[in-house]
């Protein structure tokens, strides 16, 4: 018979997101893209990603000046935000949105050995997702009913 | 104990869906079929004539979203049918006397809608038209601006779950490799809901202020990626009146907020998960409630008073076949969708076997492990727990138990939230909440 309700699976996230260094990781419009905070200075943050499909990545501060620490291989920022990524959406989630083969990157390491070259694209669109995102701890609580949550079980 | 023609509905809406998946725009001959099927069962009702004008036009390739809700309607009318079948078997199943239905309240003429619900109807309409089979990420990522436009409106907020809901599930699923595994039925439930709540601004609720002895029974947890909503369910006494009630708390979230930290985004729930905890009742002073038994609730119109166990109070009022009579008030005419039957019951005594099925005389129900998995309330738990408050549910052709709350012989409550409980109690010096919620005021002030 048909159900309203949810495939049932194991919950995910049984270790805790370190936000504190990487506030915000997402999977949208093909990348793996994400804000990780400056260690030195607090006002200042990083915004990284990894493009599906080409594995070209990026990270510059959100004034968009490159990361200091890009080359060949991807910078400290780009392998915190690729580890918070695989702890909030699972690690088959995140090799199955980037497109590469399961069976060669079935790890942390084994998805960063896929990255290839970097490719360069403003930070602007990302820090405003974060700041949409931070949004949402800004509304009231409410408590009025609301039955369709009826629907989101568990 | 089921009505045959439950099934038999259900068959007839897993045919109809398949329109949706395909697509209005690609309709092959037994979707058509399908829905000249519909259009012969409305035929002669007040449904009729729209419906037949709807899948005239759609036909024609006119897509607009009120054709689109007619369907909707007339679908939502399908499962309002089941409902009530389903009602009446499921407090037939606990030994109560059905509650006689109350007259469908009169819908005042809608008012033009506002244009963010014109764009939600619009993006629904999108969807239908392209069919979820063929939907990419950016069919679905078009309404994002929207959607977080609407989550500002405070009354907005139940259609905002069942958009935020079908958005969140369709980005995780498209593009659909496997259209026969994917949740088809309940992204059109949520489709239909969505689009009808779309006709007009929600009506602020109708309440009038109570000042009964609430005595708290268990708790539901709710969750999607960005909004969450805890359900506290209680037995309010007033005068000679007994009723079964709700509170329902809810708050924004991101995703990287999880298991029992998430709780310290409503800490309106504090006082009720220690009440609870600690068997207290409140006293209310009038507090609105809704005629479907909603407490809107206020912690100025509430003060904790004389102690209670909750077993006590549970056996007395919801034991199959119970002496005291219980009201349990039905949902409004537009909310009767077997998802939210919920029909309260304690039991006793009861055998939870390895597959987890709860058997307690004559009564078997499968444990809902959805919705209690790695909780609180475990099966695993329960089975050293003798007595449960639990609500009957209905889904994938059968009746479940989900329980809310169970006590050991000494009567010690173990119930969802506890561990909710123990971080407002002893807050963490660097909880995910607190750390997000100090990064979200200081970058977002500094803007302004």
């Amino acid at each position: 018979m048909p159900s309203s309700l949810p495939h049932w699976q194991p919950k995910l996230m049984v270790e805790q997101r370190n936000v504190k260094t990487v506030p915000f990781v997402e999977l949208h419009d093909g990348r793996v893209q994400g804000v990780v905070s400056s260690g030195s200075d607090i006002e200042r943050v990083y915004v990284s990603y990894f493009e599906a499909g080409t594995m070209h990545y990026y990270c510059s501060t959100n004034n968009n000046r490159p990361c200091g620490g890009l080359g060949n291989i991807p910078c400290k920022h780009l392998t915190q935000m690729l580890s918070e990524a695989i702890t909030e959406y699972g690690i088959d989630t995140v090799v199955r949105f980037l497109k590469l083969p399961p069976d060669e990157a079935n790890s942390f390491m084994g998805i960063l050995k896929q990255a290839k070259g970097m490719s360069k694209s403003p930070a602007g669109e990302v820090f405003s997702r974060f700041l949409a995102y931070l949004q949402l701890l800004e509304y009231p609580t409410s408590s009025q009913p609301v039955a369709e949550m009826d629907w989101f079980v568990g | 104990m089921m009505d045959a023609s439950i099934s038999e509905t259900d068959r007839f809406l897993a045919a109809l869906d398949a329109c949706w998946l395909a697509g209005f725009a690609q309709l092959a001959p037994e979707h058509r079929q399908t829905l000249a099927k519909l259009q012969h069962i409305f035929e002669g009702t007040p449904l009729g004539q729209p419906l037949q004008n709807a899948v005239e036009q759609l036909r024609r390739g006119v897509y607009q979203p009120e054709h689109f809700r007619v369907l909707a309607a007339a679908r939502a009318s399908l499962q309002g049918a089941q409902y009530a079948h389903l009602r009446q078997a499921a407090e037939a199943l606990v030994k109560r006397a059905s509650a006689p239905s109350p007259t469908p309240s009169a819908l005042d003429a809608p008012t033009a809608p506002p244009p963010l619900l014109n764009g939600a109807a619009q993006w629904l309409a999108d969807l239908a038209i392209t069919g979820f089979s063929r939907l990419d990420a950016r069919d679905v990522s078009a309404f994002d601006a929207t959607l977080r436009q609407m989550r500002g409106s405070p009354d907005l907020l139940p259609l905002v779950a069942v958009l935020a809901g079908l958005s969140q599930s369709l980005i995780g699923a498209v593009p659909v490799a496997d259209p026969a595994s994917a949740p088809v039925f309940r992204w059109v439930d949520l489709w239909s809901r969505a689009l009808i709540m779309t006709v007009q601004a929600p009506p602020s609720p109708v309440t009038q202020p109570t000042d009964g002895l609430l005595h708290l029974m268990g708790v539901e947890w709710r969750s999607q990626p960005q909004l969450v909503s805890a359900v506290f369910y209680g037995i309010l006494t007033e005068g000679d009146a007994v009723r079964w009630v709700r509170v329902t708390l809810s708050a924004h979230k991101v995703s990287a907020i999880g298991g029992d930290e998430t709780w310290l985004l409503l800490p309106q729930s504090q006082q009720l998960l220690q009440a609870l905890d600690s068997g207290q009742t409140f006293q209310l002073a009038r507090m609105p409630l809704t005629p479907t038994g909603d407490l809107l609730w206020d912690d100025g119109l509430a003060t904790t008073g004389a102690p209670y166990k909750v077993m006590d109070i549970a056996r007395r009022c919801l034991l199959p076949g119970a002496a005291t009579p219980i009201e349990v008030a039905p949902p409004l005419p537009e909310y009767r969708h077997p998802i939210h039957l919920a029909v309260p019951v304690a039991l006793d005594g009861y055998q939870v076997s390895e597959d987890n099925t709860l058997t307690a005389g004559d009564i078997t129900l499968p444990l809902d492990i959805r919705r209690i998995a790695g909780t609180e309330l475990d099966p695993q738990h329960l089975r050293q727990r003798p007595h449960m408050v639990g609500i009957v549910r209905y889904d994938d052709g059968q009746f479940w138990l989900q329980p809310l709350a169970a006590a050991d012989k000494k009567g010690r409550l173990d119930f969802i939230g506890e561990g909710g409980l123990k971080l407002f109690t002893k807050p963490p010096k660097n909880s995910t909440v607190a750390i997000l919620q100090e990064r979200a005021s200081r970058l977002l002030r500094e803007k302004k």
